[in-house]
């Protein structure tokens, strides 16, 4: 499956979210500052989105969004469609 | 640091409402309040709001000037426009390969996807707000 949709989107865009704030982080930093329950389950949405192309790697093993990704946050994620 | 007295009318029932917090502990005077309260408020104000940081970190990026972003947004204005420029064409290809199925191609169309169409929103969306901050 490529959508993004549900549970998956809603980690997207927390993740989305955080980055924008902090530029880019490892998987751990990431499921902390968007207050992870699951690390497991969330890990693998993570790695999904990575696979998807909407989140990619450095070398430093940090994350950050990419530009389809940012651009997919700007239309989908809550935070930026509550702006009117 | 000098201060200026600046007279401002409330309605009784703020005030009311302020005796009571500064009854309670809270503040120290009903100055304190208003003072606290105009300083949290000028914050708010100042600091940019989610959206704006993001399209702050989108332009500095260039995603607004990416081939890819442009290709995107003409596709999703204009889906009948078939004609690319050579540049568009290296953009195409790439965005036909991207993991997340952004394009499909049917027979000779190239055509967006559901996930095409909103991340080609998200574009516009995002390149709007920039004119507006420029």
């Amino acid at each position: 499956m490529t959508s993004l949709e549900g549970k998956d989107l809603e980690l997207f865009c927390k993740t989305a979210k955080t980055i924008f704030k902090k530029g880019h982080l490892t998987f751990d930093a990431i499921l902390r500052f968007i207050g992870s329950k699951n690390h497991r389950q969330d890990r693998k949405t993570l790695e999904k989105l990575h696979k998807l192309g909407l989140i990619v790697k450095h070398r430093t093993d940090t994350y950050e969004l990419s530009s389809i990704g940012r651009m997919f946050s700007m239309d989908q994620c809550e935070w930026f469609k509550e702006r009117k | 640091m000098g201060t200026e007295i600046i007279p401002t009318k409330f309605p009784e029932q703020d005030v009311k409402e302020m005796d009571a917090l500064v009854k309670k502990g809270v503040f120290i005077s009903r100055s304190d309040l208003i003072r606290d309260a105009a300083r949290e408020k000028m914050r708010e104000v100042g600091a940019p709001n989610e959206f704006e940081r993001a399209v702050k970190v989108m332009a500095a990026k260039g995603d607004f000037s990416s081939l890819e972003g442009r290709t995107l947004a003409s596709l999703f204005l204009n889906p009948e426009k078939q004609r690319f420029s050579p540049a568009e064409k290296k953009a195409i290809a790439k965005l036909l390969r991207h993991p997340f199925k952004i394009l499909k191609k049917i027979k000779t169309r190239v055509e967006l996807t559901d996930n095409g169409q909103k991340i080609a929103r998200g574009y516009l969306k995002g390149l709007a707000f920039a004119q507006t901050l420029a």
